[in-house]
């Protein structure tokens, strides 16, 4: 397990923290650069043993303004206390065949079911596609995307699977969709630490709340019984962690 | 010793450190926004006026 020692956090710390001056220098307070910097920095605390929920709240706060153009509301649980209900995203099939379909052998072969393919993926800066189906079935890609698409944004279909391509088998109909990491070493039954979001440019899950994702998370997956999971939805956080016996609070 | 032969010293001691063992998954993504930073031209596709990839449309209908 790759866990962070202080002198290795506060020197990932330092170096990202010299990277996002020099990025806003030179293109100012919003851009994708600084997306990206903002997303590794929480990525890097949530690998801390001992977490900072002061910092994880400020950092998903700053994320939340660049991504969503939203202040972000951020909570800790360690249990859901009940089950939520959920819309569904649709995409229009008559979309997808004008334009995609001639791509979708390509990606067809890449597609995952569940995240246990994943065991033993370290870098939990290396982000994944997924959606989740209407009925809790878990699609992700098996490679993660590379970091020219976070910052260039996804418009060449022939070099980067769209969400939909996952999608097919539910006819484009999903119940989230977005980027995840996660840390899973392969000795553990669980991963360590996952991170989800809800972008999407072509389901734009705007009104999926943190909490939500979560329960969706949580309920279509069984091997993340002690994992950190953070999740980012457009105007809120939720840090869910059973280490965190302090925290009770749900977002609303 | 100077503070230029210092920061060479550095200098040498991280090529050589590179060298000997791979970047670490942070180091590279950061490695990678210091060229972008570093470039007189960082390319159409860094777009100033969004936060993120959402700059993608969403389908029109």
């Amino acid at each position: 397990m790759d866990v962070e020692t202080i002198s290795s956090y506060l020197y990932k710390i330092k170096e990202i923290d010299q990277r996002i001056l020099a990025v806003k220098k030179r293109f100012g307070q919003k851009n994708p650069l600084l997306t990206l910097l903002i997303e590794a920095k929480l990525l890097t605390e949530l690998k801390r043993p001992s977490l900072d929920l002061r910092l994880l709240q400020s950092l998903s706060g700053e994320l939340a303004t660049q991504l969503y153009q939203s202040s972000n509301k951020f909570s800790a649980v360690n249990r859901l206390k009940q089950k939520r209900t959920h819309s569904l995203y649709d995409f229009r099939r008559q979309d997808y065949e004008s334009s995609y379909a001639d791509c979708w052998r390509i990606f067809d072969p890449l597609v995952c079911a569940g995240l246990r393919s994943l065991q033993g993926n370290t870098n939990v800066y290396s982000k994944f596609i997924y959606i989740i189906g209407p009925n809790g079935e878990w699609r992700h890609f098996n490679s993660p995307q590379p970091m020219s698409v976070s910052i260039a944004g996804r418009r060449n279909a022939d070099l980067f699977p769209f969400h939909p391509f996952l999608a097919k088998e539910f006819e484009f109909d999903v119940s989230a969709a977005g980027e995840f990491s996660l840390i899973w070493s392969k000795v553990d039954e669980f991963p360590y630490a996952l991170y989800l979001n809800n972008i999407s440019g072509h389901y734009r899950p705007k009104d999926l709340r943190a909490l939500d994702l979560l329960d969706l998370v949580l309920s279509t997956n069984t091997c993340l019984g002690k994992t950190r999971i953070l999740t980012v939805c457009n105007e809120s956080t939720v840090l869910y962690s059973k280490a965190n016996q302090k925290n009770e609070a749900e977002s609303n | 010793m100077p503070l230029d032969n210092a920061s060479k010293s550095t200098q040498t001691a991280s090529k050589s450190k590179t060298l000997v063992e791979p970047m670490s998954d942070l180091d590279l993504l950061l490695q990678q926004v210091d060229d972008i930073v570093a470039s007189e031209d960082p390319g159409v596709a860094l777009d100033t006026t969004t936060g993120s990839s959402w700059s993608a449309p969403r389908w029109s209908r």
